[in-house]
């Protein structure tokens, strides 16, 4: 496969521009992108060979969090000033929400912290999920706690599963789907924070920021499961889905984790952990190895791998704490396709 | 019984229709098809056929001095009821595909899984129109249209039964239960049911929205609509409630929802042999609803509870609490619809309990 696809068509191109000129405001030389007027094709040649991952520990869902936030993204080269009056999409886990189990998803301090520090930035910030498997998103959202943030901080929530929606190419082409179906206002983002919790996952051995992206597909069109993505390939779309989105970066809920059967039956893993990423695979890839497995082995990171980044421990540069000294191998599921994924 | 919630809700569809899933956006096939059901006075046992609109008229019958002000008011708003009525069965009618079957926008013409939830509405509605006496019917000038009724009679059933076609030849796609000593799901996978999106695997609400369909058109003869129930009660979960589908992976037992769970009891409702199998699914819905449930989520509980004359005794302020959160915020069409169809099957519920029959024919 290639390792570089590039667009093919006038509208790809043209997408493809319009994400780079968005990519150009926010980021600076420090943390990578350092482009002029130049086109896709050579952006992608032109990315980094090493990415910058912020890790931070002791964290506390009653913590600074939103310091501790502003610090890492500062740390892994963010620019405050490039996201003043722009539109950004916080991407929470909301997958199955329910009081019973708030390892599940996201903790609602953490996007209430990083809604302050967008809103703080001169940014519109405006929170959206589409849960996988329950269509009452007012239960979705009471259950996680995220409606709680969301009135505290007047900020606006789109539905995703529900919300207009707008065909666009397949810019992974990983899989065999050759578009993808995405809300029309999450497309207009100028950026995108995922914003998952670190899980195991019993099939992909962990889900982290990307796995996270499967929320940004509308169940209206891809249903309850989306299960159109199983068929095509979780892996595969997995790529196809972070490849076709607006520039995205990572904030990952890692204070208190799930292990053992994850994403929905696992139990608590505290962790105190806090992770900044502008490339996914790159953080995906540090928290893989903090939690135990190894990050060439988890399908979807390895399909990655040279396409949408890095995640060799050498092209990963370490900001904040460094993940050795934060390893704690996180149980999963006995199964022989998990057992594969982990290191040592 | 809280009921002004009720007139205020009718009056967000009749101005909403035909409607998306939120006030503002596109115009959707399930919340223009649950808003029709809704104010067709529809609710799962199919009685009643003017049972918003009856209460209403029944309020300005008597000696009261203003009752001619009244009617003229009542009557006028009929008008606009009716008008709604044939604006979204018009609509309906215009976005099914060649194929008979209807997407979920107007745009988005796959896939094709709310197409169960118009047969149920376009049915009933032919039905109600041809059962509606004239004594409820507006002046010929207040608004009904052109058409008879809700719209043409025969189009509306030849709409249906060409859907009801398009449904009996889609199916779940069965897949391979990978694990030989079972630990990969938990469920029967070779079930066919329906899926959200066709060549995928069937799951529990597409199915429990076919099977509904095929009860309402008396199509229970056939070999699906008994293959739908098995599913449905094989994806059963071991507490009595349902998710999205699977029972267990990799051996765990997964959760409970519980909108999935009211959806799954309302199509079952009326089957022979299923009340023993649904009383833990009773008892788990009345254990997790109370007056703090999402609108959906609690309509559900309370139209499946309903169809059993189980729902709780506090139904009505619940649902009026509901209502009022709802409607206060900005009365998104699909919630307010389904606000509306609970509250007429809890009154169904309450009725048939009273009458001794059973709740859901």
């Amino acid at each position: 496969m290639d390792d570089h696809p590039t667009p093919a068509t006038d509208e790809e191109m043209k997408q493809a521009d319009h994400a780079v000129s968005r990519r150009r405001l926010l980021l600076t030389a420090g943390g990578g992108l350092a482009v002029a007027a130049v086109g896709y094709p050579l952006v992608r040649w032109l990315r980094p060979r090493r990415h910058p991952v912020f890790l931070a520990a002791g964290q506390k869902y009653d913590g600074p969090l939103a310091q501790t936030i502003a610090d890492g993204l500062s740390a892994v080269g963010f620019d405050p000033a490039g996201i003043r009056g722009r539109k950004v999409l916080l991407k929470p886990n909301m997958v199955e929400p329910t009081r019973a189990a708030p390892h599940m998803t996201t903790h609602p301090a953490v996007v209430a912290a990083a809604a302050e520090v967008f809103l703080r930035w001169g940014a519109e910030v405006i929170v959206g999920e589409g849960p996988g498997h329950v269509r009452d998103t007012e239960m979705a959202l009471a259950e996680s706690g995220i409606a709680d943030a969301l009135r505290d901080q007047r900020l606006r929530f789109l539905d995703i599963n529900y919300a207009e929606v707008r065909e666009t190419p397949n810019r992974g082409r990983v899989s065999r789907l050759s578009s993808l179906v995405f809300p029309a206002e999450l497309l207009s983002a100028d950026l995108i924070v995922s914003m998952p919790k670190l899980k195991t996952h019993h099939w992909m051995g962990i889900t982290a920021a990307m796995k996270n992206m499967y929320g940004a597909l509308p169940g209206l069109i891809y249903g309850w499961p989306k299960n159109v993505l199983h068929y095509a390939g979780i892996p595969q779309t997995v790529i196809d889905i972070n490849a076709s989105l607006p520039p995205t970066i990572g904030i990952v809920d890692g204070i208190v984790c799930m292990e053992g059967d994850g994403p929905i039956l696992g139990t608590p893993k505290p962790m105190g952990l806090l992770a900044v990423g502008l490339n996914l695979p790159a953080l995906d890839a540090t928290l893989a190895r903090i939690a135990g497995f190894e990050p060439t082995r988890i399908p979807y990171l390895a399909l990655a791998q040279g396409r949408l980044g890095r995640i060799d421990d050498a092209s990963i540069i370490q900001r904040g704490e460094r993940w050795q000294s934060l390893r704690s191998p996180f149980d999963s599921v006995d199964a022989p396709h998990l057992n594969e994924m982990r290191a040592g | 019984m809280n009921t002004d919630w009720i007139h205020k809700a009718m009056a967000v569809l009749v101005e909403a229709i035909p409607c998306g899933y939120h006030r503002t956006g596109p115009a959707a096939v399930e919340p223009t098809a649950l808003a029709l059901a809704a104010l067709c006075g529809l609710h799962p046992k199919g009685a009643a056929p003017t049972a918003s609109v009856g209460p209403a008229l029944r309020q300005v019958r008597g000696n009261d001095p203003n009752t001619d002000m009244k009617l003229a008011v009542l009557r006028e708003a009929l008008g606009e009821l009716f008008k709604a009525k044939s604006r979204g069965i018009s609509w309906l009618l215009d976005q099914q595909n060649p194929d008979g079957s209807w997407g979920v926008t107007a745009e988005q013409r796959r896939p094709c899984w709310p197409t169960g939830w118009v047969v149920w509405t376009l049915w009933e509605a032919a039905r109600l129109d041809r059962m509606m006496g004239d004594s409820e019917k507006p002046e010929p000038d207040g608004g009904r249209g052109a058409e008879s009724g809700f719209g043409d009679q025969r189009r509306m059933i030849a709409a249906a039964q060409r859907a009801i076609e398009w449904l009996l030849r889609t199916a779940g796609r069965p897949i391979k239960n990978a694990d030989d000593d079972g630990r990969f799901v938990g469920h029967d996978t070779q079930l066919q049911g329906w899926p959200w999106v066709d060549t995928t695997h069937s799951w529990v609400e597409p199915t429990a929205m076919a099977l509904l369909a095929l009860r309402r058109v008396g199509r229970r003869d056939h070999p699906r609509y008994d293959e739908a129930v098995r599913l449905l009660l094989d994806r059963q979960l071991p507490n009595g409630g349902w998710n999205y589908g699977n029972t267990t992976v990799l051996g765990n037992t997964l959760r409970p929802h519980v909108q999935p769970t009211g959806l799954a009891l309302w199509a079952l409702a009326g089957e022979p042999d299923v009340r023993r199998r649904v009383d833990r699914s009773i008892d788990y819905l009345r254990r997790s609803i109370d007056e703090r449930t999402a609108t959906a989520s609690l309509s559900y509980a309370m139209i499946g509870l309903a169809a059993f004359a189980a729902a709780p005794n506090d139904a009505d302020d619940w649902l009026a609490q509901a209502a009022e959160r709802t409607l206060a915020a900005d009365a998104p069409p699909y919630q307010t619809a389904l606000l509306l169809l609970a509250a007429q099957a809890v009154e169904a519920g309450r009725k048939a309990l009273h009458e001794g029959a059973p709740a859901v024919g």
